[in-house]
């Protein structure tokens, strides 16, 4: 009697090839009746908006050195913010003999900057102050927006009336005759230039704008040489920081908008109930924090010229002990008068809000920079304005948590 | 034998780890769908086989059989079930396999007393349905579209022990304890087409277990034609209260939160009841039939289940299982006849009434034919058994789903004798 091997062979592959088959379900819709939780959304309001001045905004490595003095006006009237920029110069430039042996004729500092990088009255000249720095400044490693250097001489080296052009603009700054004969010896060599010459301090005396040069391709050059010719060697920035400090308010704002500029460690912290009770126990799908913008206060005004501060950043923090750091969940860009911050990382974070089980204690948003790493730096150094809605703005501009979910139950 | 039984116990593992999730959406009501509790050879005679004892089969499904064992048997299936789905527009078809069961018996008294153990699915939860949807974030943003598939998963299991007894050679008694163990698990996937919105996975997780008794009997009058047997065969497993918790995870499994808090809660499964009666005429022809009820009216849960609600809105119902069959071998017992003559051929029919509503008032019916082989093998206390079956449930009236199936069994059966001393050295 033989056992019919093959035969019994043939039916498990078939069963086997037959489970590995498959179709997709759409049929039996019908059947799943009260387990059928079909997406919805919630729009959970803002219960308070508070402005702080706590965000450390990291200036250092910023790659535009600000400059200047802005009083603000129009509705932002009553806000003032000034900046003092630092700037070192260094580098191995090919310095040619006759230029080592000779002697220095001229130095003289060119800043450029860019159209955009203009902040404040077009028809008011500023009066830029070069002070010479007394110590080497490090900024690797990075500075705070709010470290004002002190090795800085209280003497005014050389300065320059400059009246700010909405166009990509050089500002020629001579250094005077008695600066270089007393650098004589430091200008020939790249060695001494580097390491014994400290840079510069750049403030404005008057006008009503703020600058933003341009540490790339700004330089001081330096002409020298002997009865057979002269000879011109550049040096291009090493180090460079921007102080920034804003002081008053802006009455007239009112009370349902804040403003919240680069570079001024405001930010602005939303507040949610997450123990609402239609939205405990769901899943969330996406979340969105969407803050609505005063787009037109964020604009120029007459010869006052503004960017609207086109990047925003949401951070969350895990404790209000300060133990850790403010981690950086999402960057946005104003779009349609909104910002609007969603990703899954966001939409994780509320889910663990709304489970009880929170990542983070609370949220910010601030301009965007992260705090530590420069390189995530959009729009370089500016004190560029958001003027954004709070809780007490009329409906449809309140900041509001946009949640789609699935119910649970 | 006993490498072989290594053997087959590997393949049951392999078999059971490649059980495929899509059934009959009739699936996520009540328990789930109720599974086959006895032999092959009965499944593929209309599910019937409550009077079957014999030396040569092996079945729990009553205990008062495993009185008939003269030699140590193992037993294990697998089963392989396709479903054609169709509604009043579109229709699917989908497929799954599983391990159908393990079962093990050793006689102590050869013919007289006997212990068996089993392990099969009580219930099988498996289905898997999609809908698609849309919603705006705001009025005026455009519509999400998004997915949500509703997928249920796991089912109770029965681990068995149950002894059977002959105190007279008419009259065969069983008794055991079931081990009802598992998870029922219904899952809510939700997919959005926009790459920044995050999957959502909730698991409603209701995880039961307890212990019902069973006893059975089974009553074979002496009749005048030694070739004949009359078979009168009655099993009863008594109510059982399950302890049970319910959860919900949100997420996959290894960082899933719990969603509110764990619930625990009994289920009550109810009083099953089968009755049969056999009658082999002679060698070559056997027939029988089953009359099983099962009072799951009686069912109660402190949670919801589908088509049951605790409010009492929805009430599962009792179920009626009626079934028959008959087995033709050619060759009655002469091993020494052609091998096409030596296989016992089945055919059977049953009809049930199921036991939920999916719509209060509206049972569903099914109706299916049965039917298998029996193949022997070299070993004269071995076979394998193959089963057939193909059945509707349900129409597509109400919104309902008219469920075609059909299922392919396949049960190896092994004989050994174990613990029994010879009687001739």
């Amino acid at each position: 009697m033989r056992l019919p091997l093959r035969f019994l062979c043939l039916i498990l592959g078939i069963g086997f090839f037959l489970t590995a088959c498959d179709d997709n379900p759409s049929v039996g819709g019908n059947l799943i009746d009260e387990q059928a939780n079909p997406s919805q959304r919630y729009a959970l309001l803002a219960d308070a908006v508070t402005r702080n001045v706590d965000y450390k905004d990291v200036a250092g490595l910023r790659k535009t050195i600000l400059v200047g003095k802005v009083q603000e006006v129009g509705t932002l009237a009553g806000v003032t913010t000034e900046a003092t920029g630092y700037m070192d110069f260094g580098g191995s430039p090919t310095i040619p003999d006759r230029f080592k042996n000779g002697t220095i004729s001229e130095a003289y500092v060119k800043l450029h900057y860019k159209k955009d990088a203009i902040y404040g009255d077009t028809t008011q000249t500023m009066n830029l102050e070069f002070r010479e720095m007394t110590a080497a400044f490090n900024v690797i490693g990075g500075a705070r927006y709010d470290s004002l250097l002190t090795n800085v001489s209280t003497t005014v080296l050389a300065s320059a009336n400059h009246r700010p052009q909405r166009r990509d603009t050089v500002i020629t700054v001579p250094l005077p005759t008695t600066w270089i004969s007393t650098h004589s010896d430091k200008l020939k060599d790249a060695t001494k230039f580097s390491e014994q010459l400290f840079g510069f301090a750049l403030d404005s005396n008057g006008g009503n704008a703020i600058i933003g040069i341009n540490e790339a391709v700004s330089k001081i050059y330096i002409v020298g040489g002997d009865a057979t010719g002269r000879d011109t060697v550049s040096f291009g920035m090493v180090a460079y920081h921007s102080f920034s400090k804003q002081t008053g308010t802006a009455t007239g704002l009112g009370t349902d908008k804040l403003l919240v500029q680069d570079n001024t460690g405001a930010s602005y912290n939303p507040s949610f109930n997450f123990s609402f009770a239609a939205l405990q126990n769901v899943a969330v799908g996406n979340a969105t924090l969407k803050i609505f913008a005063d787009s037109t206060l964020m604009k120029s005004s007459g010869n006052f010229h503004r960017t609207p501060l086109r990047n925003l950043s949401l951070y969350g923090i895990s404790t209000e002990s300060g133990a850790t750091d403010p981690v950086l969940i999402a960057t946005t860009s104003l779009k349609d008068g909104a910002y609007s911050f969603s990703n899954p990382t966001f939409s994780r974070a509320i889910q663990r809000n709304l489970s009880g089980k929170a990542v983070f204690s609370r949220y910010f948003v601030t301009p965007s920079t992260s705090p530590r790493d420069a390189i995530q730096d959009i729009n370089g150094n500016s004190v560029y304005p958001a003027v954004l809605y709070n809780q007490n703005a009329p409906a449809d501009k309140k900041p509001q948590l946009l949640i789609i979910y699935s119910p649970t139950q | 034998m006993k490498y072989l039984f290594l053997i087959l116990l590997g393949f049951s593992g392999t078999l059971s780890a490649q059980i495929i999730q899509d059934g009959s959406i009739y699936s996520r009501f009540g328990v789930g769908d109720l599974q086959e509790q006895g032999s092959l050879q009965g499944q593929s005679m209309g599910h019937s086989g409550t009077a079957m004892g014999s030396a040569y089969t092996l079945s729990l499904g009553n205990p008062a059989s495993l009185a008939h064992q003269a030699i140590t048997r193992f037993s294990t299936g697998y089963q392989f079930q396709g479903n054609i789905l169709k509604d009043t527009q579109q229709s699917s078809h989908l497929l799954n396999g599983n391990l159908s069961s393990i079962q093990f018996a050793f006689p102590i008294l050869e013919r007289k007393l006997s212990v068996g153990f089993a392990y099969q699915p009580f219930s099988q939860v498996q289905y898997h349905v999609e809908h698609s949807d849309s919603i705006r974030a705001t009025a005026t943003e455009p519509r999400i579209d998004y997915v949500v598939s509703y997928e249920g998963s796991g089912g109770l299991q029965a681990f068995e022990a149950a002894v059977g007894f002959k105190p007279h050679p008419t009259l065969s008694l069983g008794a055991g304890v079931r081990l009802y163990n598992g998870n029922i698990e219904n899952l809510q996937r939700t997919a959005y087409t926009p790459s920044s919105y995050t999957e959502t996975l909730v698991t409603q997780r209701t995880a039961l277990h307890g212990v019902a008794p069973r006893f059975g009997l089974l009553f074979q009058p002496k009749l005048k034609q030694s070739e004949k047997l009359l078979s009168l065969g009655l099993s009863a497993t008594l109510p059982a209260t399950l302890s049970g918790k319910r959860l919900r995870l949100l997420g996959e499994t290894v960082d899933a939160d719990t969603l509110g808090t764990v619930i625990s809660a009994d289920t009550k499964i109810p009083m099953q009841l089968s009755g049969g009666l056999m009658y082999r005429s002679n060698d070559k022809w056997l027939f029988s039939v089953d009359a099983r009820l099962e009072e799951w009216s009686q069912f109660s849960s402190e949670v919801p289940y589908g088509g049951y609600t605790t409010s009492g809105t929805a009430k599962l119902h009792d179920r009626l299982k009626l079934g028959g069959g008959f087995e033709y071998k050619p060759a009655g017992r002469n091993r020494f006849a052609p091998y096409r003559q030596q296989i016992a051929y089945r055919l059977g029919f049953y009809t049930d009434s199921g036991y939920f509503e999916p719509e209060s008032g509206k049972k569903l019916q099914t109706l299916a034919l049965t039917g298998g082989f029996g193949l022997p093998t070299r070993s004269a206390v071995s076979s394998i058994d193959l089963g057939f079956e193909v059945g509707t449930r349900g129409n597509t009236n109400n919104n309902f789903v008219l469920n075609r199936f059909y299922k392919v069994h396949l049960n190896l059966n092994f004989g050994e004798r174990w613990f029994v001393r010879p009687k001739l050295q």
